[in-house]
């Protein structure tokens, strides 16, 4: 998730959570709030649905 | 591990040391009829022991991981985690107060209604622990 321009300990930082938390949704491990979300889409640039998909939907 | 995950190993270690303490005291008393237990001390001394035993395995996490301190911020996954900790073993507080309501209903002795309480208060305690690592090792489970 962690872009080239940004680490994963910044990332956290920016949004307000640890870096254990944005490893684990990485992973799958753990899928965050909308609110947490739509930080980490608007720290990314990317479209929420860039980011987050069921599991049964294919990535496009 | 974060500061949470160490929380929740020292609460694993510290209940069965707590259990173990208690157990060991009332040993002598077992032959004695029920009635004659002894248990206010032994119950006390693992209470005491519960403390003791998790200041002194937080000490050896903080010199064994001196960098955890760096790890302590508390967001939305260790809440939701803590939260679900608690909601997946209330079942234990819950037994312990339905068999310590039966027991003192059927008039027992002190000494059982006790250990419900005590014994059901470690369960939930230990099983707590256990299912917030697993969930940080392995994901929420729902």
């Amino acid at each position: 998730m962690a872009s080239n321009s940004m680490t994963q300990q910044e990332l956290a930082a920016l949004v307000g959570v640890s870096r254990q938390t944005i490893i684990s949704i990485e992973s799958g491990r753990y899928s965050p709030s909308l609110e947490l979300a739509i930080k980490l889409s608007e720290a990314l640039d990317y479209d929420l649905r860039q980011l987050f998909w069921l599991d049964q939907e294919r990535k496009q | 591990m974060n500061k949470n995950q160490r929380e929740a190993i020292v609460e694993l270690i510290a209940q069965p040391i707590s259990v173990g303490v208690f157990f060991s005291l009332m040993w002598g008393e077992f032959s004695k009829p029920v009635s004659d237990y002894e248990f206010v001390w032994p119950v006390l001394w693992a209470i005491a022991a519960s403390f003791i035993a998790s200041i002194l395995a937080t000490i050896a996490f903080a010199v064994i991981f001196p960098n955890l301190l760096e790890n302590s911020v508390k967001d939305e996954r260790d809440r939701r985690i803590h939260s679900l900790g608690k909601d997946y073993t209330m079942g234990f507080y819950v037994l312990g107060c339905v068999l310590a309501l039966i027991f003192a209903m059927l008039e027992m002795d002190y000494y059982w209604i006790a250990l419900a309480v005590f014994i059901s208060a470690a369960l939930a305690s230990f099983a707590r622990s256990l299912v917030k690592l697993l969930m940080y090792r392995f994901g929420i489970f729902s």
